[in-house]
């Protein structure tokens, strides 16, 4: 399995590009023993057949990796949520998309740590290709919620363009402080 | 002490305070390009990683003019993480291996030094992986 969340949740944004979305999304919600991170895409999606081969790390869609036969982007997830006594689902239709949520406990003693989310979010946001990506990350402590939401089309804007060394640069300071302000995971 | 939560405003503020201050490093006013290979076991192998300490390498030696990029895996999945650096006049290479202190080499020896990282060379991109026609750089173009 991945050895953080973070890497985690990378790899399944960049199944998303790599599957032509236009629109991905992603919610990441922390309770007290209870996190859920939900992504949904537009992408080209799979049929029942599909799926099942997915979840089959000695698969990978054809052409996707020359010369390799292994696909382990969604086993790793199932692999840690089976780890941790997590539960994922997975939606997807073909041609409209592919939405995956899954829940798990952050306390629990084999799950991954979270890792460095500001810097795998900036990786997210400076995929090749054209789309949009929406982040939203709330945090419950007691009775207090602290969030914060970013878009790539609002960096973009920002920034002015995200392939330079200085864009990315500021990228990465830009998202760690909204990092800074929740407790740690 | 805790970070400040940056606005995009501030954000907006401090890209056109940066772009002011910064005064660009010669690379022959041409563009270099780095990719970097990003896959499942490019992560695994800890590639977000390498492509956070190239970019802060590229930034403390003010190389403004490289693009950064990242890929799907560029097909050396026992050699990860993998980057392609594309430097005009040299000869295309995707290095291997390239863990943080490889990374800080290959800044410093090839895109400033002009030299190859000899040890960490594992190819030339293949032609299913990059369209030459796609990168007018490509050959010291």
């Amino acid at each position: 399995m991945h050895w953080t969340l973070s890497h985690m949740l990378l790899d399944l944004v960049h199944n998303s590009v790599q599957a032509d979305a236009r629109q991905v999304r992603i919610g990441m919600h922390q309770e007290a023993d209870q996190m859920t991170i939900r992504i949904e895409d537009d992408g080209k999606g799979m049929d029942p057949e599909q799926q099942k081969r997915a979840l089959d790390p000695f698969y990978t869609e054809p052409g996707k990796h020359p010369g390799r036969r292994v696909g382990l982007g969604l086993p790793f997830l199932v692999q840690t949520m089976t780890a941790v006594g997590g539960s994922y689902r997975l939606h997807s239709e073909k041609g409209q998309g592919t939405t995956l949520e899954f829940r798990f406990d952050p306390g629990h003693i084999d799950c991954p740590p979270l890792g460095d989310l500001a810097g795998a979010l900036a990786a997210m946001v400076t995929l090749d290709g054209e789309y949009e990506l929406e982040f939203h990350r709330t945090v419950e402590t007691g009775d207090e919620q602290i969030e914060y939401r970013v878009s790539r089309s609002e960096l973009w804007e920002a920034l002015g363009e995200l392939e330079s060394v200085q864009s990315q640069s500021l990228l990465w300071e830009f998202l760690q402080s909204q990092e800074a302000e929740l407790p740690s995971a | 002490m805790a970070q400040k939560k940056m606005t995009l405003e501030e954000l907006r503020k401090l890209r056109e305070e940066k772009r002011h201050s910064v005064q660009v490093r010669d690379t022959e006013g041409k563009t270099i390009q780095v990719t970097v290979g990003m896959g499942t076991s490019g992560i695994a192998a800890g590639a977000k990683e390498t492509l956070q300490t190239l970019v802060a390498e590229l930034e403390k030696h003010q190389l403004t003019n490289v693009r950064v990029r990242q890929s799907g895996g560029l097909g050396l999945e026992h050699a990860e993480p993998t980057i392609e650096v594309r430097v005009p006049k040299m000869p295309a290479v995707i290095y291997g291996r390239v863990t943080p202190d490889v990374v800080r080499r290959i800044v410093n020896h090839h895109i400033i030094g002009r030299e190859l990282v000899d040890e960490h060379i594992y190819d030339r991109p293949a032609a299913d992986i990059l369209d030459a026609g796609d990168h007018p750089i490509v050959n010291g173009e």
